[in-house]
Parts: C-alpha cells; sequence; structure tokens
C-alpha cells in the first residue's frame, strides 16, 4: 500500500482511531495502578523489559510477528462472522479442529511428496476448521440457538477430541503430551524464531479479504448486514445464506491459522497450544471494532504485549497474567461504544434524557 | 461383554448415590443458570456469568483464607460478584457496549486478573491449596436409616438451593417488582411508557444475578472443592447459560435443567474406570449441553409456530422475527 492510501486510511479512521489510542492510554494509567498496588517493580523498568521482549533481537521479534500472523488470522476469521452477525467465540475450536487435520494429513502422509502433502494439509485444515463452525451457525440459523454458547460448548469438545488423538493414536510418547512430528514444515524465515512464511500467507488473505468485501458480491452483501440488517432484508439479501458463508470462511480461517501453527510454529501438536489464542484474535477484532484494514497493526500490538511479557515475567518477576488483564481491560473499554465520542453523548444529553 | 457384567456395572454406576452426585456436579451449575436467569427476566442475556462467578470462586478462596472463615469467603465472593455485574451494567447500559462483547471481554479480564491476584497474592503459580482456607460446612443426617442414603453429608449451599429457588420464583412471579421486571424484559418500550425506570431494573436484576454469580464461585471453590484452581469454572458459567435456556429463565426449570447436566457428568464420570477414553468422558457435559439447547431450541420454535398457526396469521407469513 502507497502512502497516499494509508494517509486516506488514517483519515477515514479517525474516530477510531483516537479511541483505540485512548483506550490503550487508559488501559496503561490502569495497569501502572495495578503493578504499583500488588508489585514491587519500579513500573519503567517493567515496561522497557516488555519493549525489549518484543522486538530487540532476532528472536524476540520473529517470536512476535509468528504470534501476529495467528492472531491476524483469528482476528479476521472473527471479524467476517461478525459482519453477519455471528458473535464467533468458536475460533479456538475451529483452530483446534484445523490443527488436528493438518497434523493427522502430515503425519499419516508420510511418502507424499513436500510442496503437495502441505497443500493437503492445508486443504484439510481449511475443511475442518469451516465444518466445526458450521455446527454452530446451523444450529443459530435453524434452532435460533445462541451461537456465543454453542460455541464455547464446541470449543471444550474440540479440545477433548484433540486431546484423545494427541494422548492416543498420534502420541509422541514423551512426556509433554505431542504428536509425533509432521513429515512437512513451512519455510523458517527468522531463525531462531519460529518466524515461517505463514506470514506472508496470513497477509495475503489479509489482502484478499479487503478485497472481497470491497469488490464483490458477498463482501456487499456482508456489510450491508452488519450496518443495518434490516435494509439487508429489504434489499433481498438471504441472511441466512450469507450467514453460513461468513460463518464457514470464519471457521476456514481459523482452521488455517491452527495449520500454520502445526507446520510452521511447532512441527508437531503440542497439546492445548491454542488455549486463549482463538479468544485472543477475538479481542484484536474488536478493539478495532472489526475494521479489517485496521487488524494487522492491533494483532501485532497484541502479540507484541503477549510475546513481551514472557521476557517481563522471566526478568523482572512480574506475572505475565499482567498482561492477559490488561488486553481483557482493552476490550471491555473498547467496546463501550459511547466512552470517548465525547461529542456524540453530549449531543445525545442535550436531545434529551428521555430515552435513559 | 457378556450380560451379568453389563448388569454389574449398570448397578455400581446407577446406584442410590448417582442422585447426589449429580446434585452435587450440577449444583455450581443451579447457581450460575439462575444467575443467568435473573437478567433474563429483564431482557440481558448475562454472558458474564463464567466471570462473575471466577471472580466469586477466587475471592471466596482469598477472603476465607484471609479471615479463616467460610462466611467471609462467602461474603466477599457475592460482593465481587455484583461489582463485576455492576461493572458489566454500566458498560452495558450507560456506554452502549454490545453486551456480548463486554461479557465475554469481562469473562478474558477475570480469567487473567485471578491469576495475576494468585501469583501475587499467594505466590503460587494455577493451584492454590492450603489448610487454612475454610470449607461450607456440611449437615450431617446422623444415622437415619432412609436420609443416611439420600441426604447426608450434604453441603449448606447445596440446601440452600431449595430455599432460593422457591424464593426466586416468589419474588419474580408474585411480586410487584417481580412483574416489572418481567415487563421490562418482555417489552421495553411498553414498560417505559408505563412509567417504568427501566434503567434501574435493569440494574437490579443485574446486581442480584451477580449475589448469586458470586455464591456460585463460593460453593465451587469453598463448598464443591476446597482450593483455588486457574480457570477452575471451567465453562459452568456457560453451561449455566444453557440451563437458563432448557427452563426459559423460569428459576425451577433452570435447576432441573442444570440437574441433567449434572446427571450426565456424574453418569460419564462412573464410566471412566470401564475403559472409556477419559476424554471422551470429559467431553460428556458439554456435548449434552449443545444437544439439549439444540432440542430445546427445536421445541421452542415448534411450539412458536403451532402458536402462530392458531392465530388468524397464515403461518410462514407472519413476522419473521
Amino acid at each position: 500500500m502507497n502512502n497516499g492510501g494509508l494517509a486516506k486510511l488514517v483519515l477515514d479512521n479517525y474516530a477510531a482511531l483516537r479511541k483505540v489510542f485512548l483506550t490503550v492510554l487508559l488501559s496503561i494509567v490502569l495497569s501502572v495502578l495495578l503493578l504499583l498496588l500488588f508489585t514491587h517493580d519500579d513500573p519503567g523498568n517493567v515496561v522497557l523489559t516488555l519493549f525489549r521482549g518484543a522486538f530487540v533481537g532476532k528472536r524476540n521479534l520473529g517470536t512476535t510477528l509468528a504470534a501476529s500472523t495467528t492472531l491476524l488470522l483469528n482476528a479476521i476469521a472473527f471479524s467476517i462472522a461478525n459482519r453477519a452477525g455471528f458473535f464467533n467465540t468458536g475460533i479456538d475450536g475451529d483452530m483446534y479442529m484445523g490443527a488436528l487435520a493438518a497434523a493427522l494429513t502430515g503425519i499419516y502422509g508420510q511418502g507424499i511428496p513436500g510442496p503437495v502433502l502441505a497443500v493437503l494439509c492445508v486443504f484439510a485444515a481449511v475443511i475442518a476448521g469451516a465444518l466445526w463452525a458450521m455446527i454452530p451457525a446451523l444450529l443459530n440459523i435453524h434452532l435460533n440457538a445462541n451461537v456465543i454458547c454453542v460455541c464455547i460448548m464446541m470449543n471444550s469438545v474440540a479440545n477433548y477430541i484433540c486431546g484423545f488423538f494427541i494422548v492416543g493414536p498420534l502420541s509422541a510418547g514423551k512426556t509433554v503430551p505431542q504428536s509425533r512430528d509432521v513429515a512437512v514444515r513451512f519455510l523458517q524465515i527468522m531463525k531462531p524464531s519460529r518466524l515461517n512464511i505463514g506470514i506472508f500467507f496470513a497477509i495475503a488473505v489479509w489482502l484478499f479479504m479487503i478485497w472481497m468485501l470491497k469488490k464483490t458480491t458477498l463482501g456487499y452483501e456482508l456489510k450491508t448486514i452488519g450496518q443495518n440488517s434490516e435494509h439487508a432484508r429489504y434489499a433481498g439479501i438471504d441472511h441466512k445464506r450469507t450467514g453460513l458463508v461468513a460463518m464457514l470462511i470464519s471457521g476456514a480461517l481459523a482452521g488455517f491459522a491452527g495449520c500454520i501453527e502445526i507446520l510452521g510454529n511447532y512441527g508437531y501438536f503440542l497439546n492445548e497450544f491454542a488455549s486463549g489464542l482463538g479468544s485472543r484474535g477475538l479481542l484484536t477484532a474488536l478493539i478495532v471494532r472489526c475494521n479489517v484494514g485496521l487488524l494487522p497493526i492491533a494483532a501485532f500490538f497484541i502479540s507484541a504485549l503477549s510475546s513481551g511479557a514472557i521476557t517481563m515475567q522471566a526478568v523482572t518477576k512480574v506475572p505475565k497474567s499482567l498482561i492477559d488483564s490488561l488486553t481483557a481491560l482493552f476490550i471491555i473499554l473498547a467496546t463501550m461504544e459511547t466512552l470517548f465520542l465525547f461529542e456524540r453523548r453530549k449531543k445525545n444529553a442535550k436531545e434529551g434524557a428521555s430515552r435513559g | 461383554m457378556d450380560n451379568t457384567r453389563l448388569m454389574e456395572i449398570m448397578g455400581n454406576v446407577f446406584s442410590p448415590s448417582l442422585f447426589y452426585a449429580s446434585l452435587r456436579a450440577s449444583a455450581p451449575v443451579m447457581y450460575a443458570g439462575l444467575c443467568a436467569a435473573m437478567t433474563q427476566q429483564a431482557g440481558i442475556l448475562n454472558l458474564g456469568t463464567e466471570g462473575i462467578m471466577l471472580m466469586g470462586a477466587y475471592l471466596a478462596v482469598a477472603f476465607g483464607y484471609l479471615f479463616h472463615s467460610w462466611v467471609a469467603g462467602v461474603c466477599a465472593a457475592m460482593l465481587g460478584g455484583a461489582l463485576i455485574a455492576g461493572m458489566l451494567g454500566i458498560a452495558n447500559l450507560r456506554y452502549k457496549a454490545f453486551m456480548p462483547a463486554v461479557c465475554t471481554g469481562m469473562n478474558l479480564f477475570v480469567l487473567g486478573f485471578t491469576r495475576f491476584l494468585l501469583e501475587t497474592n499467594f505466590k503460587v503459580q494455577g493451584v492454590f491449596v492450603n489448610p487454612r482456607i475454610p470449607s461450607i460446612p456440611r449437615i450431617s443426617m446422623g444415622n437415619v436409616p432412609f436420609l443416611k442414603d439420600f441426604l447426608n453429608n450434604w453441603c449448606l449451599t447445596e440446601w440452600l438451593i431449595f430455599l432460593i429457588v422457591p424464593f426466586i420464583w416468589f419474588v419474580i412471579f408474585k411480586t410487584t417488582w417481580g412483574l416489572r421486571v418481567r415487563s421490562v424484559g418482555k417489552m421495553e418500550m411498553a414498560a417505559q411508557t408505563a412509567g417504568l425506570n427501566v434503567q434501574a431494573y435493569k440494574y437490579q436484576t443485574l446486581l442480584i444475578s451477580g449475589l448469586l454469580g458470586g455464591l456460585a464461585g463460593a460453593h465451587l471453590s469453598l463448598g464443591y472443592s476446597n482450593m483455588f484452581v486457574q480457570g477452575m469454572t471451567n465453562n459452568r458459567g456457560f453451561m449455566g447459560i444453557a440451563a437458563m435456556w432448557f427452563g426459559n429463565a423460569h428459576p425451577v426449570y433452570t435447576v432441573i435443567g442444570a440437574y441433567i447436566f449434572g446427571f450426565f457428568d456424574s453418569t460419564g464420570s462412573r464410566l471412566q474406570p470401564y475403559g472409556f477414553p477419559s476424554q471422551f468422558v470429559l467431553a460428556i457435559p458439554y456435548v449434552v449441553t449443545v444437544v439439549i439447547l439444540a432440542v430445546v431450541m427445536f421445541i421452542q420454535i415448534r411450539n412458536e409456530v403451532r402458536k402462530k398457526s392458531s392465530l388468524t396469521v397464515p403461518s410462514g407469513r407472519g413476522s419473521t422475527t
């Protein structure tokens, strides 16, 4: 993207950006307060360590970028479903199922030449993720069962299914529950970190999604449903079909993310590797209000925080759960629609407290 | 497997103690279900049940440990639950946050924050067990023949359910306040036109829901077990929400729904020694929840269609919502 495009992007999203900025600021203030209240470290030092752990050195930067790869895909997955009115909390499960499919294909397809096997793994992962996401989608569309509730349950089920395979048929027989190595890996590009060519795939997917949302019928339909579902109904958009397609795409992307984790990051299926990755994707998407254009920034930011937190915990004894609480604080603040929209709230207040 | 062996397994699994085992497994879910049902009556889907519960579980252990008293723990848990619910209310009602989003955020926040508190206050990771953590007393039935089999050693908070459920039922269905809450939940606009302070009723139900959710957590950490484990609610909050759907937010049916989950849970865990893979046994409650949710929603939709078709509106042509 050239500079003019970027400037336009910034201008178009001024209110959103200001809100992100203020939310970040408020969260930082709150977390410094937490630091002062519960620990005895110098906050400046802690932040510096965090920063160093996220960006300085090939290993740290690579870890951050590798984390943002999966995060970006998960955040796109959540945003697409959210456009169609599905609050897809099941990304964890979709990712697990995708990863499991990729691991199964990668382990049992040993004789197949590398590139072909890699493509097969991706296909298997994408299909598995989409199918897993289809269950809550269908239950919601036909029976009006709550997506969030069903998705959360499905996450646990997916986790146990994977656990069964990892401890049983695929077990590597080590003390840490993990599967045998897959026969094919994505190319590593920043050793000693785990960064791999998956990041280019994620960026390609991101560009494709922007194109899809802007230029295709499906993109138009999703946008219309997201902005005004009533209008979408009048325009003759099949709410159910579009919703189902959005959920399938969402699951497929999460499955793809799972595949990148297996083939790119680990090379085997580590039990429960994805716990919290899906919800972190959801969080990333919500911080920028599911604006797909801004997702890479948010994904990079969140993964910088989480990978910096590991160093922070090791060096300063401040637990990294502080960062988890902090990122969750973002989401809470970011979802409050009228929190930092000063003008609008004042105007609303003037127009009358009748609707209070 | 021959027949006598099967009978023996069946006999072991479905013994009288299954009644209490199911109750024991379902009691936290029952409280969670009541927590969700309370706000549902006012038209708020409280997906923060999980977070409220986990906060309650932590505070119960922390304050119980600090004052060496289960009463202090339970009180702190209930107040903490109400605080979380109040924050959800402020975010949703004052700052117009989308409820599922802010609830998800809150669940994640509590998950991280309880871990943070555990690590900074008690210097442990993951699990906090200590002989100083009090437990909610259990009531012995002595040696009375029938009671001894079925009602022995129940936790106080398990007995409390039998008081709380009729109480909530009475408040919701037999008092003016309850009527108003229900009218807010059924049709907000009409309630407002009738001069009700809709926001106030929503806040009130949220706070009560928070108290119940906190109690759910306290029961989980001080009654059901006697420790705090990070993320110990393990999606019981969401099972409670499913139970709430099962009972259509009616307290009695909600609790029955939760009992069904508990029944499958404890049946499953009794099957484990007979060669069923543990992962599948552990997955049973979640699968059952999804299946029951689907069946309940199917029945509700069918009933609705039937109701509609009995009116003059031709079925399928009415309002689509």
